[in-house]
């Protein structure tokens, strides 16, 4: 079962996330913020997909996908994808520049994130 | 005995915006897992009506109309032959019956030429008394034709007997199978009949199961829809929250930090507060795009963009 970690600082936005993943064959884990979401995607080299806010305490999703751009993480086969309420053209453009695969924009639809991780899963 | 809380209205407002966050997220998370319980029960609901009475309204070869036709086929298979196998025994008692009758009749035949044998014999016996010595021999061959003819006479009287036997006996077996082929016809009239009414009821059946399932499946799936849709609406709790938040900041700037903390501390219900929160790190009340200049946010609500 492929494992995602979805890194959010919102309960009820993980609940909503595991729920949609996990109906869809998912094993899904959880982190609370940017460091908590480094920390646990380094402890764990079975993360195959992460999902990352980006306005979180502590450690924010680009700053989160920049860290897994630098060491090496991301060309090891980790797939990321922003999940947000921000839609500024640079954020998009960082966490681009930074090797996200995509980027969707809350209150997200259900079946387009199983499809991406789907996508970014096979 | 809690102290007062100072009327500040800033502090005020933050504490209750802080009691308000805990419990909107307490009672989205809440809601979000009865939702999905909701969409799990009513997915489980449409694959258990499916696989339990699916049948029933099934099309083509395993719909139940189907498997009803083919066992009248079978029936209707055994009875036909059952009519003509009924019909061969009829017809061969008939040929039975007749040739009974013949057999009596040829007995009877027989029964006068053996009479007219015993009086040829009984006048050559006489016919070789008178002759003496020479018609000894004509004596002999008298008599034996005089045996011959009472033995053919009890052997004809014996065929005769039992050919009379026969025929009424026949005769009930030709009326047995009369009768067998009669209930036969009846209960083909009948299981035709029948078969037209178990068939009529069936196909009824299989349109109101296929109709309920139908409506049931329609019903499930807008249910499914809207609890759908209420997870995503639940997302907004989230959205709120981080506005919320900003409005804290913005309400907070230009206070005097040393004077409101107090009272925060004071207003503070349970755990630590949104303020202290975002101080210690532990939340975020800044959009990242809040410091960006020049381009806005471009992109509607739920849209996916890969890269």
């Amino acid at each position: 079962m492929t494992k995602i970690l979805v890194v959010d600082d919102s309960a009820t936005m993980r609940q909503q996330v595991r729920q949609v993943l996990t109906g869809g064959g998912f094993e899904v884990v959880e982190a609370v913020d940017g460091q908590d979401g480094l920390a646990k995607v380094t402890a764990d080299k079975d993360v195959k997909v992460m999902i990352l806010d980006v306005n979180m305490p502590r450690m924010n999703g680009i700053e989160l996908a920049e860290a897994l751009h630098a060491n090496g993480r991301m060309a090891a086969g980790l797939n990321v994808v922003m999940l947000t309420t921000e839609g500024h053209a640079e954020l998009i453009a960082r966490a681009k520049a930074a090797g996200a695969k995509g980027w969707i924009v809350k209150p997200f639809k259900p079946d387009l994130l199983l499809a991406a991780v789907k996508k970014m899963a096979a | 005995m809690p102290q007062a809380i100072a009327s500040d209205p800033r502090v005020e407002i933050e504490s209750e915006i802080e009691k308000v966050l805990r419990e909107t997220e307490s009672a989205t998370l809440s809601l979000g897992e009865n939702l999905g319980k909701v969409v799990r029960e009513a997915e489980q609901l449409i694959e258990g009506l499916k696989s339990r009475i699916g049948a029933l309204g099934a099309q083509g070869d395993s719909s139940v109309g189907a498997v009803l036709d083919s066992q009248v086929r079978t029936v209707n298979k055994f009875v036909t032959l059952l009519s003509d196998t009924v019909g061969a025994q009829d017809s061969a008692a008939e040929r039975v019956l007749e040739t009974s009758r013949t057999v009596a009749q040829a007995a009877q035949s027989v029964q006068a030429i053996s009479m007219q044998s015993r009086m040829l014999a009984l006048n050559t016996m006489i016919e070789a008394e008178r002759l003496g010595e020479q018609g000894r021999p004509v004596m002999v061959i008298a008599q034996e034709m005089r045996e011959l003819s009472e033995n053919i006479s009890a052997s004809n009287q014996e065929i005769t007997r039992l050919a009379t036997e026969l025929v009424p006996l026949l005769d009930q077996v030709k009326h047995n199978i009369g009768a067998l082929r009669q209930q036969t016809g009846d209960f083909t009239k009948r299981f035709e009949t029948e078969r037209e009414n178990i068939g009529a009821a069936t196909r009824s059946l299989e349109g109101t199961v296929r109709e309920t399932l139908s409506a049931g499946d329609q019903r499930l799936a807008n249910i499914l829809a809207l609890s759908n849709q209420s997870l995503v609406d639940l997302q907004s709790q989230d959205i709120i929250s981080q506005r919320l938040r900003r409005v804290l900041r913005l309400n907070g700037e230009g206070t005097a930090e040393d004077a409101s903390k107090p009272l925060l501390d004071q207003a503070r219900k349970g755990g630590p507060s949104t303020r202290e929160k975002i101080e210690s790190g532990d939340a975020t009340d800044r959009f990242l795009s809040e410091s960006l200049g020049g381009r806005a946010a471009n992109l509607d609500a739920g849209s996916m963009t890969m890269f």
